[in-house]
């Protein structure tokens, strides 16, 4: 069919996305302070120690070659050893990967849930209160730092009330643990949708379609439901798409608050620990993660709306 | 037409219509007064923001904000839908009652869902029609309002089909459930000069079955190949009404004359239209 | 016929002569309405807050004395202290300092080279444009927090990184909105009249290109202070971001973290309270700005 052509073709289009995310990657890293060589072994390794390690890594090769063996490696899948756990990366990022995976899309729900009743409040009463008092709400969840958000939750309804387990169990996923981080990072990105998408439930609401489908004497919920939410939550989906930097982001920083063993307390971790290898991987395959939520956001919206279909 | 209790479809009795301007409310419509009967074609003729269109909407109920009812009443098939009775609009009257054509069917028409589905939902929900009946009569309706192969266009958007396509969908729509008064804003401004008369003519037989219909436009020639009577609306009063004959013969108001010689090719039409009671436009059928 | 009846056909002149030729003139119309004065006394009062710290307190917001160790507010620690015994309300004020100068300046930095950027690309054709938009691109298809983050970790930890790790990423939503703009803007006709007239590119870009677009971007700009702001705490709480003894908020929460369970929250809760007027603050500016200068946010 017409859509899986449409659905290859994107994919294909997402290899010289990713070539650029790990060229950017490379030399972003390359920049960095230090010797690897040092900062794997310590700074009390011996010379020869250093110089077989810088060797064996092909540190001494012009960086064309190392630039090359970068992109082959990340190809094969064999993306190096971390330094401060000594396992291979790729066995760290997959099994940390679902982890992340879970709370991206339970945060993404989460903020779907709180949003959508508070901007069809907003754009169906046309009080002024209401609107004053969803706004400021929005600049306080907004302005709440999300690492703190996610202290309280934790302190208050983990710890204090039980209601949730704390951290995740070794070994599995252990989902009732990752409700809270997901609230949390929920909390972060309402704020966004909200504003979007009571813009457009709003010019939804006062559009002529909604008119006329009351002048066929359509009922207020058909109307509402019907018409304007479906209409207006088509721009919503495409702002979740674009602000999904943002819940990467959120999730990053709750799993480091809640102890999460995610990819985002992976890279914080590594960071800290200055693990190269980890860092650089782990950047490449968040921005592949971005590119394709970009796709699934693209390919929904071309769903939910027509238009977008006929205009490729 | 079988006796109806009511001698009016429509009734629009000494309405008043305020709206903001500037931070002031200010009277729009000014005691405005129209009375249709069943089958009656009725054209309501002026410039624009002469408070034609604002009468329409409050017969619907869509105010949009910023505009608000002051006095006087609005009855549709003799329930009282705006009025000292109804201040807050009965909207029970809508779709059986009374319908409306929009100007731009490109934005009343909504752009994500499909063509036949918005006249299907309409009468599902005030026919109680099942899925099928619904889709079965919404392609009847298609086929009557002059759009070839139904079947094939009820699953278009309508951003797939031509300007003129999109009003007979409209049309469709707004008659699904046979209102009894049918208020058409300007329905064929957007149209070429063919397709208009197809849609005019469209209406013309919509009225012939009994349906009441009150035409705004600002187009004399328009209404006289469609009307019967109509009013002139300046600054939201009426300023002259009768029939088409009266008015178009002996204006009494110096707007009217004013609009009756800006609209130099009607003077022809008149001609014959003099000639032949029943008008001549209207045989075109 | 009566002179009240005739239509009104002067109307069209009128507006053609209110025309705006170049955004050099501010048409006239109230620059200010209720929610920028809100905005501005409350972010005004923060700032002259932080300014003038020396004047609100005596103390060092580094000064240890455990002797005088969580505290609880008093004539002498209005606030209380910490657990090293350092003044709070000083840590606030001092605090405020790096945050909220690195938080503007990574918006303006990234508005002004952003804003010119897109200007550039939606005005010219070629293979400049096209290489400004692929950068943005790739740029824009990491996570915001993993890219400022890994740059942080390249370049070390301190305001100055962040400013600059910020920037880097930053500027990519101000090329896109000023590009858009100026796309549109390109076609309208007083830019070709000016290019008619024999104009230098450069002067017509910034001469009349900016001036007109530049108002979307300083409404995003807006609410782009809350996001560094947030950025530079969330980066410090974690120990990536401002190096003590510097005194920033993002450390007054972690050090204060520990005391939540014990059921002592101001260490935390304060500076997140001042973190959340600040936003409320620029909400209501960029709110107020949007409608003044008929922005869509």
């Amino acid at each position: 069919m017409n859509k899986w052509l449409y659905i290859g073709k994107r994919l294909l289009l997402l290899i010289p996305t990713v070539w650029g995310c790990a060229t950017l990657t490379f030399f972003l890293l390359k920049l960095t302070p230090g010797d690897p060589a040092v900062q794997a072994l310590g700074p009390k390794a011996s010379r020869q120690a250093l110089d077989a390690l810088r060797e064996s890594w092909g540190l001494n090769d012009p960086l064309w070659q190392q630039y090359l063996r970068f992109l082959g490696d990340l190809c094969t899948g064999n993306l190096g050893t971390s330094y401060s756990a000594k396992a291979p990366v790729a066995e760290l990022i997959a099994t940390r990967l679902p982890v992340t995976l879970i709370i991206m899309v339970l945060a993404a729900a989460f903020a779907v849930v709180i949003a959508l009743p508070l901007s069809v409040w907003v754009a169906t009463s046309g009080n002024r209160i209401v609107t004053e008092f969803v706004r400021i709400l929005n600049a306080v969840a907004q302005g709440w730092p999300t690492f703190f958000l996610g202290a309280i939750l934790l302190q208050v309804f983990a710890i204090q009330l039980g209601w949730f387990p704390i951290g995740s169990v070794s070994g599995g996923v252990d989902v009732a643990a990752l409700v809270l981080p997901s609230l949390a990072v929920a909390v972060s990105i309402a704020p966004i949708i909200i504003r979007s998408l009571t813009q457009s439930l709003q010019d939804s609401v006062n559009s002529e379609y909604v008119n006329f489908g009351k002048a066929k004497g359509l009922s207020y919920r058909k109307v509402l439901f019907g018409y304007a939410l479906r209409n207006g939550s088509i721009s919503a989906v495409s702002v979740l798409g674009i602000q999904v930097g943002f819940l990467v982001g959120g999730t990053l920083v709750v799993e480091n608050v809640f102890a999460v063993p995610g990819l985002g307390q992976l890279l914080m971790d590594s960071v800290m620990k200055r693990d190269l290898p980890v860092v650089q991987t782990l950047t490449v395959v968040f921005g592949v993660i971005v590119v394709l939520v970009y796709l699934i956001t693209d390919l929904v919206y071309g769903a939910l709306d027509p238009r977008a279909a006929k205009r490729g | 037409m079988s006796d109806p209790e009511y001698e009016y479809a429509l009734e629009i009795v000494d309405l008043c219509i305020d709206v903001d301007k500037h931070g002031e409310r200010v009277p729009a419509v000014k005691n405005l007064t129209i009375r249709v009967r069943p089958g009656e074609s009725h054209g309501l003729v002026g410039e624009s923001g002469s408070g034609k269109s604002l009468t329409l909407r409050a017969v619907m109920g869509l105010f949009s904000k910023g505009a608000y009812y002051r006095s006087g009443y609005i009855k549709v098939c003799g329930t009282e839908v705006l009025g000292p009775n109804a201040p807050q609009y009965d909207p029970s009257m809508r779709g059986k009652g009374v319908a409306m054509a929009f100007q731009e069917p490109a934005v009343a028409l909504n752009p994500i869902m499909k063509v036949g589905w918005q006249i299907v939902d309409a009468l599902r929900e005030q026919e109680h029609l099942s899925r099928a009946e619904a889709r079965e009569r919404a392609i009847e309706l298609m086929d009557g309002v002059g759009i070839t192969n139904p079947e094939d266009r009820f699953d278009a958007y309508p951003f797939e089909l031509s300007g003129g396509m999109r009003q007979r969908v409209m049309i469709a729509a707004s008659i699904a459930c046979r209102p009894k008064v049918l208020l058409c804003d300007e329905p064929t401004t957007a149209l070429d000069v063919t397709i208009q008369e197809q849609i005019l003519k469209i209406f013309r037989s919509i009225a012939d079955s009994g349906t009441a219909l009150l035409y705004v436009t600002h187009d004399l020639a328009v209404v006289s190949q469609l009307c019967e009577t109509l009013s002139v609306i300046y600054h939201g009063e009426i300023v002259e009404e009768g029939t088409l004959r009266k008015v178009f013969d002996t204006p009494e108001d110096d707007y009217t004359r004013q609009l009756l010689s800006s609209t130099p090719y009607l003077k022809g039409r008149m001609k014959a239209a003099a000639s032949d009671a029943a008008g001549a436009a209207r045989k075109g059928e | 016929m009566p002179e009240s009846k005739k239509i009104p056909v002067a109307q069209a002149s009128k507006d053609y002569a209110r025309i705006r030729l170049t955004g050099s003139k501010p048409r006239k119309r109230s620059h200010v309405n209720a929610e920028i004065v809100i905005g501005c006394v409350m972010l005004g009062v923060i700032a002259l807050m932080i300014v003038f710290a020396p004047l609100l307190t005596s103390y060092d917001p580094t000064h240890q004395s455990l002797r005088e160790a969580m505290l609880g507010s008093s004539p002498a620690h209005l606030l209380g202290t910490d657990q090293y015994g350092r003044d709070i309300w000083a840590r606030l004020l001092y605090g405020g300092r790096i945050d909220l100068f690195v938080a503007i300046m990574a918006v303006f930095t990234p508005l002004v080279i952003g804003t010119i950027l897109g200007a550039v690309a939606g005005y010219f054709d070629g293979v400049v444009p096209t290489v400004i938009m692929r950068l943005a691109d790739l740029v824009s298809s990491f996570p915001f927090y993993v890219l400022v983050i890994v740059l942080v970790f390249v370049l070390g930890n301190g305001g100055t990184s962040i400013f600059i790790a910020i920037s880097a990423v930053s500027w990519v939503p101000y090329t896109r909105i000023s590009r858009g703009e100026t796309l549109i803007l390109r076609d309208r006709e007083f830019i070709a009249s000016c290019k008619a007239s024999g104009f230098s590119d450069g002067w017509v870009l910034f001469r009349h290109v900016i001036p007109n677009i530049a108002s979307q971007g300083i409404v995003y700009a807006m609410s782009d202070i809350v996001v560094n702001l947030g950025i530079i705490v969330t980066l410090s709480y974690f120990g990536l971001g401002i190096v003590p003894p510097t005194p920033d908020w993002g450390q007054m929460m972690n050090d204060g973290q520990q005391f939540l369970a014990a059921g002592v929250y101001s260490l935390t809760v304060i500076p997140t309270i001042v973190i959340i007027l600040i936003s409320l603050a620029l909400s209501f500016i960029g709110d107020g700005l949007a409608n003044v200068l008929k922005v869509r946010r």
